[in-house]
């Protein structure tokens, strides 16, 4: 089983959430594959700077201890907090939209927005 | 220092915004005039030391954060500051909300991070953050279109960031380090070496393939290649104008700074000249078959980006500089036809080609004489700035058939633009040059338009030799035979548009993936 790591499972979870962004029409299941994505790479980033057996990278003192690679946790952090801020507002941009048009159906969003758009000539300013 | 002093300083003017949304214009405008001071010390220093590099919090070199300031960081900086300045004198008499001004000092502070920034982690971040930036200034007067094509950029910028990190996780695993610097030590030198020594194409690693596909297809989908940043159209149209200069002129050109970075480090040149080929040839088709002003000004930016392609592809001194100079001059050209083309629909209440030649008696003479002026650039007029980089970009490419791309790049940029010609008629006299309501919009014409007249004095100041004597014929054949072609075959036959199927989102998500392959592939072929 040693091929089962975060790292094939980080690049499952990637594909699986391509497939959604790529297949499914509801922008909800989209902006779920998203996050789906920006997981999966958190998850390999963090599983890629893991050895076995080693410990946090905390020095005590003690001897003969293997520290985890502490830089990409410290990555991580800064790639949760800007993945944080990416889904919410798109969230919110999506809620707009939703509650202009009543659907989450990102092909009929996209029909109404563009007939909305030819009638309003005003666009420009 | 300074590289630091630069970023923080438009951070801080953001919050000062903030605090004091009444001043918003003032406070900006003095950012973006100290901004200039400070991009004057640096350049004065780089002109006299050579490249600048600064590692943040007092670690030894390259072990921290680096900031580098090299002569992509000079060209580009020099931009910023022109762009910042016209943009602000065009709003001087508009009432725009103050968090646009916020957004518009953070939008400039992530910009300064990116020209400087060396480590592949601190572009992430602040190219992240650029993202969230552009995608709420694309739907800032929130119309519902402006807020889909908003939509589809973060969603796809998103994807392309999601594999951009994957890439530097790879890179990170196999080289230990962030900072290019290292990595190209680790990666490029034994590439290099590689190659000398039996001339044939060297096997490389099957993680620097993957790493360097995932990377290129991130920078991609931000840089404006066709397959890859279906976004682009939509959202350089629907957006309001200032918007669109400031996405076109900076925002985009900053993965094309990233990519020219990366383009030294990873063997990508060969995928990178294949793509540049293909936006090229088909960003300039969309625009010959587009019917809008704003449409076509953006799918020429698709193609103009395969310039910058092909120029780091052919990869020798003059390919890369080449490709710098004609992506900062493009920056300058794009901004002033958005902004120019802004005053004009405006005037003629609408953007179609028809009606912008039917009424452009409206239009005030001096937007005419900016568009005039920045399509004849597009199209590659002589002395004007785009010409200049192609012409050191054609110098370093040797093989036949690169040659005819790049002049049928050029046809086909010249052929979209000739039906807007008419605009430039000075059809009537009366109309005063300048007039007191719209001073500020004429005094930010003249801003962009004074680089972009003296672009080739400007370039020889800085120190590179462009020979335009011998570049002089062909660009002008092209030009005219593009417009005999325009009047005599092609002006009766063009009256559809061409497949729009792949500007819609999930289309554009699967062009994504596939080009996310076709990379992969042909970088582990070539």
């Amino acid at each position: 089983m040693e091929w089962l790591n975060g790292v094939t499972i980080g690049v499952v979870l990637f594909v699986i959430g391509l497939l959604a962004l790529m297949l499914r029409r509801d922008l909800i299941v989209k902006l779920l594959g998203l996050g789906l994505i920006n997981t999966s790479v958190i998850l390999c980033l963090i599983s890629l700077g893991y050895y076995t057996r080693g410990v946090a990278p905390i020095i005590t003192g003690k001897p003969g201890q293997i520290y985890i690679d502490p830089l990409p946790q410290a990555l991580v952090l800064s790639a949760i907090v800007i993945n944080l801020a990416i889904l919410a507002l798109s969230l919110v941009f999506v809620m707009i939209l939703v509650e202009r048009y009543h659907t989450t159906d990102s092909v009929k969003i996209a029909q109404q927005v563009e007939q909305e758009r030819s009638h309003d000539q005003e666009h420009i300013r | 220092m300074t590289q630091l002093l630069l970023p923080v300083l438009f951070f801080i003017t953001g919050a000062l915004v903030l605090l004091w949304p009444r001043r918003a214009q003032l406070i900006t405008l003095v950012a973006v005039l100290s901004s200039g001071v400070l991009v004057v010390m640096l350049a004065a220093r780089f002109f006299d030391y050579g490249p600048i590099s600064y590692t943040i919090g007092g670690w030894p070199a390259k072990m921290g954060i680096e900031l580098y300031f090299d002569e992509i960081g000079l060209y580009f900086s020099a931009l910023a500051v022109v762009l910042g300045l016209a943009v602000i004198t065009y709003l001087w008499n508009r009432r725009m909300k103050s968090h646009f001004y916020l957004l518009f000092n953070f939008l400039f502070g992530s910009i300064y991070t990116l020209i400087f920034a060396y480590d592949l982690f601190n572009i992430f971040v602040a190219m992240e953050f650029l993202t969230l930036i552009s995608f709420l200034l694309i739907g800032y007067p929130r119309r519902p279109y402006q807020i889909w094509a908003g939509l589809k950029y973060l969603l796809l910028s998103a994807i392309g960031m999601g594999m951009y990190l994957l890439g530097v996780a790879v890179l990170y695993y196999h080289t230990g380090a962030l900072n290019l610097g290292i990595i190209a030590e680790l990666v490029g030198g034994e590439l290099t070496s590689g190659r000398m020594t039996c001339g044939l194409a060297p096997q490389y690693e099957a993680w620097v393939i993957v790493s360097s596909a995932l990377l290129v297809t991130g920078l991609a989908v931000r840089a404006g290649i066709f397959l890859f940043s279906m976004w682009l159209p939509d959202a350089y149209s629907f957006s309001s104008p200032v918007v669109a200069a400031l996405l076109a002129g900076l925002s985009t050109k900053m993965a094309g700074i990233i990519l020219i970075r990366l383009a030294a480090v990873f063997p990508i040149d060969s995928v990178l000249l294949i793509l540049g080929c293909i936006t090229g040839i088909l960003g300039g088709l969309y625009a010959i078959f587009s019917h809008e002003l704003r449409r076509i000004i953006s799918f020429s930016a698709l193609a103009q980006v395969g310039y910058l392609l092909i120029g780091l592809g052919v990869g020798r001194e003059a390919g890369i500089t080449g490709g710098m100079l004609h992506l900062v001059a493009h920056g300058l050209i794009i901004s002033l036809l958005f902004l120019a083309g802004g005053t004009a629909i405006a005037a003629v209440g609408g953007g179609s080609v028809s009606l912008l030649n039917a009424k452009r008696a409206v239009i005030p003479p001096l937007a005419r004489l900016s568009l005039l002026i920045g399509l004849l650039a597009l199209g590659g007029f002589p002395w004007l700035p785009p010409f200049v980089g192609r012409a050191l970009l054609s110098g370093g490419i040797e093989s036949g058939w690169l040659k005819a791309v790049v002049s049928l790049i050029s046809l086909t940029g010249v052929i979209a633009i000739v039906r807007l010609l008419p605009v430039g008629y000075i059809s009537d006299r009366n109309s005063p040059f300048f007039s007191r309501d719209s001073l500020p919009e004429s005094l930010s014409f003249v801003v962009l338009l004074l680089p972009i007249l003296f672009f080739f004095p400007l370039v020889r100041l800085a120190g590179i030799e462009i020979n335009l004597g011998d570049n002089l014929i062909k660009p002008s054949m092209i030009l005219i035979s593009g417009i005999l072609l325009w009047h005599l075959v092609i002006k009766e036959r063009i009256t559809g548009t061409l497949p729009k199927g792949i500007l819609k989102l999930d289309w554009a998500i699967i062009s994504l993936v596939a080009g996310f392959s076709i990379i992969y592939l042909l970088i582990g072929l070539l």
